[in-house]
């Protein structure tokens, strides 16, 4: 799997290309880590416009980033995602957790406020 | 008419890297048995909590071993049944996890088994000859 980072307005912004699955979903959890280290100041965002499948190891890293960036009063959100996606989120619960934004800009806005 | 395939069957090794296997299989039974990608990916979920299960949980050490999965299709649904050699576990049992409790107390066990059941329609345990023997079935 893929994971582009990029940096917008004070957002990193992780967008994991491919299956999040029990394959992919610990280089997600390494790359999510490495944020937590470094730019600890910064808003983040995981963009899932380019994941089409997600398994319970997927869901379990987003869990855990939840968990973390809450401890640490660090904001975190996801975005764009696609139906089968927000599916497995709305009925694992996942979505009273953590806020799903339809696209990128309206993420980024919303850390503004 | 073209006769299609109606069974088909997909030996892995107890491995997660086998998942690349298991999606191509059902990326060819989408083609073959024209079947929509919403099904197919929902499929794909059920078997994967089911197959990584087995894999991380079934066995004492590294050893190789064999899992076994045999699809049928027949009129509105496909039948599947996994068979492996690992330690004894009925994926029918547990309860459910709390799903929207507070935060800190959500935890990820048990979310595999349950999101299996949202998208299967039936599940069936049996264990057999020290083998477990998983049955699903799902409505196309």
């Amino acid at each position: 799997m893929d994971i582009v980072k990029t940096e917008d307005q004070g957002v990193i912004i992780l967008s994991p290309d491919g299956r999040l699955d029990s394959n992919s979903a610990p280089l997600l959890e390494q790359e999510i880590g490495l944020i937590g280290a470094g730019d600890s100041g910064h808003h983040l965002l995981l963009d899932f416009s380019k994941v089409e499948y997600i398994s319970s190891a997927g869901l379990r890293v987003v869990l855990k980033t939840v968990k973390e960036r809450q401890a640490a009063s660090k904001s975190f959100a996801v975005s764009n995602m696609q139906d089968h996606v927000r599916e497995v989120f709305e009925i694992s619960g996942f979505d009273s957790y953590v806020t799903i934004h339809p696209d990128t800009l309206k993420a980024i806005e919303s850390f503004k406020v | 008419m073209i006769e299609r395939r109606r069974h088909a069957i997909l030996k892995l090794d107890n491995s997660l890297t086998e998942l690349a296997r298991l999606n191509e299989t059902l990326d060819q039974f989408k083609q073959d048995w024209q079947l929509s990608d919403k099904f197919i990916l929902q499929l794909n979920l059920v078997l994967e909590e089911l197959f990584t299960n087995a894999v991380s949980y079934g066995y004492e050490d590294d050893s190789k071993q064999q899992i076994d999965f045999e699809f049928r299709i027949g009129e509105g649904e496909i039948e599947i049944t996994m068979c492996d050699n690992g330690r004894p576990f009925d994926p029918t049992t547990p309860e459910d996890p709390e799903l929207n409790g507070p935060l800190a107390e959500k935890q990820i066990g048990g979310l595999g088994i349950f999101l299996m059941r949202q998208y299967s329609d039936n599940i069936e345990y049996r264990r057999e000859n020290e083998k477990n023997i998983v049955t699903l079935t799902k409505k196309i």
